[in-house]
């Protein structure tokens, strides 16, 4: 191939004009019609073909194919843009990077990329990161935008990237093309438009005709005032206009449709959902509240939706009972702006290879930490946090991939509080360091790895935020709602029989939710059964004392700050916080210690009884989930808080709501229709607690009931500190996920009963199963977990009852007894034991646990 | 065949369905071989037949009327042992594993611990099959008054005085210690582990720790020796490790050690009594890990580890070993470093901390070792101090209880010490405690004749 530094557009005198295009060359063509364009195409690539050079050809738009796939150096790539920015800029970098140097491109029109992502913000972003990297590749690429359809700073932007800028349009039916940028170029008549006469192009520079020229060009005046917005708004804007106007119904609702794929989600159940539920006039009401462009995420969409679906039921009056929300959202494309602009594209696009996946991340988050937003973006988001003013608010991801159905992306990403006591400028700083915090953590590790392990890894992050007024209520310099917590309209934890897994349940705290989210070591939020909102699986005050609350999470006005206070402290602060309402005073403990009868401080301890059985407060969520629920067709889970009014009614702030998550790996993958006989290890159904699971297990720790119950006393002891032992040295949640199978009931004060741990003999293991067994004594009455109850439900670990001998069940001890047992290789000085305690490894069996909470299913088995 | 292998086989047959009572049966009748051979009159007069008979055990229907307005009913038991040396004297138990045979194993048991106190107590032990857990307090209250709506025409302050047990707490002893006060119209001390307001006793969660610190400072003393500037270890953090480690520094000794389920702390420093409150607050109140007491006094930690390992490890030096935690926490490796590194008093707080191995090493190398069945006896003993204070109408203080308390436990100490001296086995405190109670027994039932 002949290399020439200059290089012809096909059509000579233009050559002449624009003193030919040289490499490292993108040139953008303003264009009336596509017609226009493709009649440029073609003459360069007809010319590049002859000269045997190698061209490549973009097709990704609704127009008509700028060319065909018939010489042999033309290669066409079809592009989907539906997916949104990053997978297409990121489709586009591969090919450009497979392509290599010296390689000539041509991209459909760029406009039509409006229909699918609506904003000239992200055209621009794609340009931005695309034409440097074309540059560097020393090739000419050629992309087209048609006239009057993007906004002024769009193509002020395009301008200000590209190398060469060429206006083309028809003046008098003549074809005209005026450069408008030409990099390190120049001539006396260049800049002037020039007319087609035959098929040279004349300067026109005689200045009565420039004028006629320049003023048939801005004769559309309307249009220009609203190219000051971008396409965007425009787009809204119209919408808008539809609302007022007396078209149709069903016309308005297609539009709800397109401006939802545009704002709301992808996803056709989801989508099916809005259609249902939101009119034109709510989705342009969160549209006014949306800064920037994009989506705004999956935990806002479900927040929203929920509310709607809720209003829409009128079985309850829902106006008096759920607090309004005034919430803001921070658009997808903003996170991407961010990159693109602050010039990090190319790393992010090197995190996404398998090399890169966790090395550049590292680079990455400590980078997002620290980038600029454009002056505008910063002038919005002060906007924001004007409004908020001096009231708390939370900054909270709201990721397309969390919250959706199928899918288990829960809690992977962070949120921030920012307590709003300081200076604007300083509330400014600390807000916007939440948003890069939060941005930043797409980076993490734990998320990557999440990706990867569910095969998320190439999907598009579209990070959206939400900004939530924080709920809750002043108490001194504290400030907290009163009760905060999440709700599963299916309740995953049945612990007794005749419980109702579909009355749903809750776990509920004292303060802010966060506690209630998280899982805290040592710390119980008190777990609700819906259908017996009473009852505990709990024996007695000092149990009921020891699972319970110990500790608040609250904002501190004074010191500005999310802290943790004990619950003892906050007790003897005298703060309105409804004491009896929520808690009961604990009267054994305090006669304990001290001598007769003198008065302690008071141990309260947090049950909520009263306030589940004196206010309607259950009867009001019971009502919500089955509400939620029907309209979802599917389990729904839910964050709120509750406060109360000053006539002392309950409000409820619904934060979030999501179709209920399964835990562990491919969860969208259901159980199995068949499964090889010879493969179950385990089936059993119902009498399992934890919720849809899809667990590996690749090792397995089983007591033998048979040598069990053979053991003395002191011999079963020693075997429950040996379970301590391989839990501690061999098990592990997420390198070695082990099932602890044994007779009876794990955790029993009776070492006939059962092997007699503590929990944190077995805190280890993802799965515990008690198996009934006839021949000795061990009851076949199981404990159901109680034992452990809460410390199950808090880490977790998923609970299972099996009855081998019942008809239907499968328990495959033989298969297991087949197996080799490693125990003496793990503790060699524990080999006396080995015909009690056997530990299989199963890494070669790829053994899987999965269970359907709806059917009641669980299924343990082999992959191999 | 002797009469303790006849005993055995002849309880396997009549009560072959009860596992738990069987072994019970077997493992303390084994300890019991040298009293057979010393004592004819104990063979001739049946007295191991009838000890493995309970005087009478009883059965009985609790009906009641749970939230939903539906009749539930639950089995009650009360096996009332032996009364041989006072009334009969053990706990109840609220549990959904409770049976005949866990009853009577549990019975069976409490009449050797019992006597070892060397208070008047015998032996029973009581309770149902009804599951406390997941019950409303109205619930909870219903059932415990239809319980003993049937138990009280069988207990009494001079006949049978229960206490509790798992299940079985404050609550549910107000709920019961109401309802008989209710329908026999009397105010006596028929139920130990009653609320202070009503009958209860101080120093109750502080007795076991005192105890076993007792027990051992009177170990000690045959030896010439105290607490004073002696480094201990105590494993655990709850209620017994913390009492313990309280009655030790008070006594003059250096606690060094502490542990929960997580990880194990190391004070070379000492923990004084300052450290002391610290972690009662951490452990009661708090409810936070152990960990947390070695970050503010700068002590060592060792995670996922327990006190016996990090002595191993660590080839710490100690003299006095409290072990205060939880069942089989101290193996045979573990004893024979403790033994090497020094140790020369081992007295257990908890119950069968020590594995049998273990127990093997500290009396081959015949240093001083208290079994739990006799150091922590304590406990047990303070139901005996409710039974005295209601019987005279009295309420001690504090100081009043822990003086009775160490006067117990210095019985406790003699008459273990004694049995063991007069069966040969100077200074075996396992062999002391064994026979020590069951003699005590043994000799009132030949008394009594055949009764």
């Amino acid at each position: 191939m002949a290399y020439y530094s200059k290089i012809s557009t096909g059509w000579d005198s233009l050559d002449a004009i624009i003193d030919h295009l040289r490499r490292g060359d993108n040139v953008v063509w303003q264009v009336d019609g596509i017609e226009e364009y493709q009649k440029l195409v073609s003459l360069f690539v007809n010319k590049a073909l002859s000269n045997n050079e190698r061209v490549v050809y973009m097709r990704f738009a609704r127009h008509v194919p700028l060319l065909e796939e018939r010489p042999p150096n033309l290669s066409i790539y079809h592009l989907n843009v539906e997916n949104g920015f990053e997978s297409f800029s990121a489709q586009v970098h591969s090919i450009i990077t497979a392509e290599g140097r010296d390689t000539f491109y041509v991209f459909d029109s760029l406009s039509d990329l409006l229909h699918a992502w609506a904003t000239d913000l992200m055209i621009v972003n794609f340009f931005f990161i695309t034409c440097p990297y074309l540059f560097e590749l020393n090739t000419i690429a050629y992309f087209a935008i048609l006239r009057n359809r993007h906004s002024f700073k769009a193509i002020a932007h395009i301008r200000e990237t590209t190398q060469v800028l060429i206006d083309v349009y028809s003046y008098k039916r003549k074809l005209c093309v005026h450069p408008i940028k030409i990099q390190h170029r120049y001539s006396p008549t260049m800049f002037f438009p020039h007319i087609k006469r035959d098929n040279e192009l004349i300067p026109v520079i005689d200045s009565v005709e420039a004028t006629q020229l320049f003023s048939h060009l801005l004769r559309d005046k309307t249009e220009i005032a609203q190219r000051n917005l971008d396409y965007w708004d425009r787009l809204f804007m119209r919408a808008e206009k539809l609302l007022q106007s007396d078209t149709s119904e069903e016309e308005k609702q297609d539009m709800v449709e397109q401006l939802s794929r545009l704002l709301l989600s992808r996803n056709k159940r989801i989508l099916a959902l809005i259609r249902k539920y939101l009119t034109l006039q709510d989705i342009l009401q969160i549209k006014e509240r949306l800064i920037g462009t994009g989506f705004v995420g999956g935990k806002a969409l479900g927040m929203l939706l929920a509310r709607k679906i809720l209003h829409s039921n009128h079985s309850l009056k829902w106006d008096n009972i759920l607090e309004h929300h005034d919430s803001f959202y921070i658009g997808s494309d903003v996170f991407y702006s961010y990159i693109v602009q602050n010039g990090w594209w190319n790393l992010f696009m090197a995190q996404k290879t398998k090399d890169g996946y966790f090395s550049k991340a590292r680079r990455l988050r400590d980078l997002m930490l620290k980038g600029e937003f454009p002056e505008a973006m910063k002038e919005r988001l002060q906007l924001m946090l004007e409004y908020f003013g001096q009231s708390p608010i939370i900054v909270r991801s709201s990721s397309l991939l969390e919250d959706a159905f199928g899918s288990a992306f829960a809690g992977k990403y962070e949120s921030y509080f920012c307590v709003n006591q300081s200076s604007p400028e300083k509330r400014y700083q600390f807000f916007e360091q939440a948003v890069k915090k939060i941005y930043a953590s797409t980076m993490n590790e734990d998320a990557l790895a999440y990706r990867l392990q569910r095969g998320l890894d190439q999907m598009d992050e579209q990070m959206a935020l939400l900004v939530q007024r924080v709920s809750g209520a002043y108490h001194k310099s504290f400030y907290f709602p009163h009760l905060a917590g999440v709700g599963l309209s299916h309740n995953p934890y049945v612990w007794k029989r005749n419980m109702d897994a579909n009355a749903g349940m809750l776990r509920l705290v004292l303060g802010l939710g966060t506690r209630a989210v998280d899982r805290v070591e040592d710390d119980y939020p008190r777990i609700v059964a819906m259908d017996d909102p009473v009852v505990k699986p709990l024996a007695g005050m000092r149990d009921i004392q020891k699972y319970s609350q110990h500790y608040v999470d609250l904002l501190n006005l004074e010191e500005n700050e999310l802290q943790t206070v004990s619950l003892l402290e906050l007790t003897q602060k005298d703060l309105n916080i409804r004491l009896n309402a929520v808690a009961v005073r604990n009267n054994e403990t305090a006669q304990s210690r001290e001598n007769g009868f003198l008065p302690g401080p008071d141990h309260w301890v947090l049950t909520f009884d009263h306030f589940l059985t004196a206010t309607p407060f259950v009867k009001t969520m019971a009502s919500m989930f089955k509400t939620l629920e029907k309209a979802y067709e599917t389990p729904v889970d839910i964050e709120f808080t509750v406060n109360f009014t000053q006539a002392d009614e309950i409000q409820i702030n619904l934060l979030q709501c999501r179709p209920f998550q399964t835990i562990g790996v491919n969860p969208s993958v259901a159980i199995p229709e068949t499964i090889q006989a010879d493969k179950v290890f385990i089936q059993t159904e119902g009498n399992f607690m934890g919720g849809n699971v899809s667990q590996d297990i690749s090792a397995i720790i089983w007591v033998d009931p048979k040598s069990y119950i053979e053991l003395s006393i002191s011999e079963k002891y020693s075997i429950a500190r040996l379970i301590g032992k391989l839990n501690r040295l061999f098990a592990h949640p997420k390198r070695k996920p082990t099932l602890l199978a044994g007779p009876g009931r794990w955790g029993t004060h009776t070492p006939s009963m059962g092997v007699p741990v503590t929990f944190s003999e077995i805190n280890q293991v993802v799965a515990l199963a008690e198996v009934s067994f006839q021949d000795g004594s061990l009851v076949p009455d199981l404990s159901f977990g109680t034992h452990f109850f809460h410390d199950l439900t808090e880490t977790p670990i998923f609970y299972m009852a099996i009855y081998p001998e019942n008809s239907g069940v499968v328990f495959n001890q033989q298969w297991l007894d087949s197996l080799p047992n490693m125990l003496t290789s793990i503790s060699p000085g524990d080999s006396r034991w080995d015909h009690v305690v056997k530990v299989y490894n199963l890494d070669m069996h790829k053994m899987i646990l999965r269970t359907d909470v709806v059917t009641q299913k669980l299924v343990c088995y082999r992959q191999e | 065949m002797s009469i303790i292998d006849e005993v055995t086989a002849k309880v396997k047959l009549v009560d072959g369905d009860q596992k738990e009572f069987q072994q019970a049966v077997a493992e303390v009748l084994e300890t019991l071989e040298p009293t057979a051979e010393r004592h004819p009159e104990f063979v001739k007069a049946g007295i191991f037949e009838r000890i493995v008979e309970p005087e009478r055990a009883i059965l009985f229907r609790i009906p009641w009327v749970d939230d939903r307005g539906d009749v539930q009913v639950n089995r009650g038991f009360r096996v009332q042992f032996n009364n041989a040396i006072g009334p009969f004297k053990g706990g109840i138990r609220f549990h959904p594993s409770v049976n005949l045979s866990i009853i009577k194993f549990l019975g069976f048991e409490q009449i050797f611990k019992n006597a070892l106190t060397t208070l008047p107590m015998g032996g029973g032990k009581g309770g149902s099959d009804f599951d406390p857990k997941g019950k409303s307090d109205g619930e909870v209250m219903r059932f415990c008054q239809s319980f003993m709506r049937e138990l009280f025409r069988h207990i009494g302050p001079e006949t049978d005085v229960p206490a509790g047990d798992i299940g079985v707490g404050g609550r549910e002893i107000g709920y019961m210690f109401g309802y008989y006060k209710k329908i026999r119209n009397e105010h006596t001390g028929v139920l130990t582990g009653k609320g202070l307001e009503y009958g209860g006793s101080l120093i109750r969660p502080e007795a076991t720790g005192y105890g076993t610190t007792y027990f051992a400072a009177e170990m000690l003393a045959t030896k010439g020796l105290d607490f004073k500037g002696k480094i201990v270890a105590v494993s655990g953090s709850g209620n017994v490790a913390q009492y313990a480690i309280e009655k030790v520094t008070q006594m003059g000794g250096c606690v060094i050690t502490a542990c929960d389920s997580s990880a194990t702390i190391v004070d070379e420093k000492g923990i004084d009594e300052e450290k002391c409150c610290y972690i009662m607050d951490l452990k009661n109140n708090r409810r936070c890990r152990i960990r947390e007491y070695a970050d503010k006094f700068q002590a060592a930690c060792f995670e996922g580890q327990n006190v016996w390992d990090v002595i191993r490890e660590q080839g710490i030096k100690v003299d006095i070993a409290l072990p205060c935690a939880t069942q089989n926490e101290l193996d045979g490796e573990n004893a024979a470093a403790l033994v090497k590194n020094g140790c020369f008093c081992v007295a257990e707080g908890a119950n069968m901390p020590s594995t049998p191995e273990a127990v093997r090493v500290f009396q081959e190398s015949k240093i001083l070792y208290g079994p739990g069945k006799a150091a922590n006896a304590g406990g047990v003993a303070t139901s005996g101090l409710e039974m005295s204070q209601n019987s005279l109408k009295m309420s001690w203080t504090r100081k009043e209880v822990d003086d009775h308390l160490l006067v117990i436990m210095k019985s406790i100490h003699k008459s273990c010490l004694d049995a063991a001296d007069a069966y040969g086995k100077k200074g075996d405190y396992v062999a002391g405690a064994n026979i020590a109670g069951f003699v005590k027994v043994a000799k009132a039932m030949l008394a009594y004749g055949i009764v």
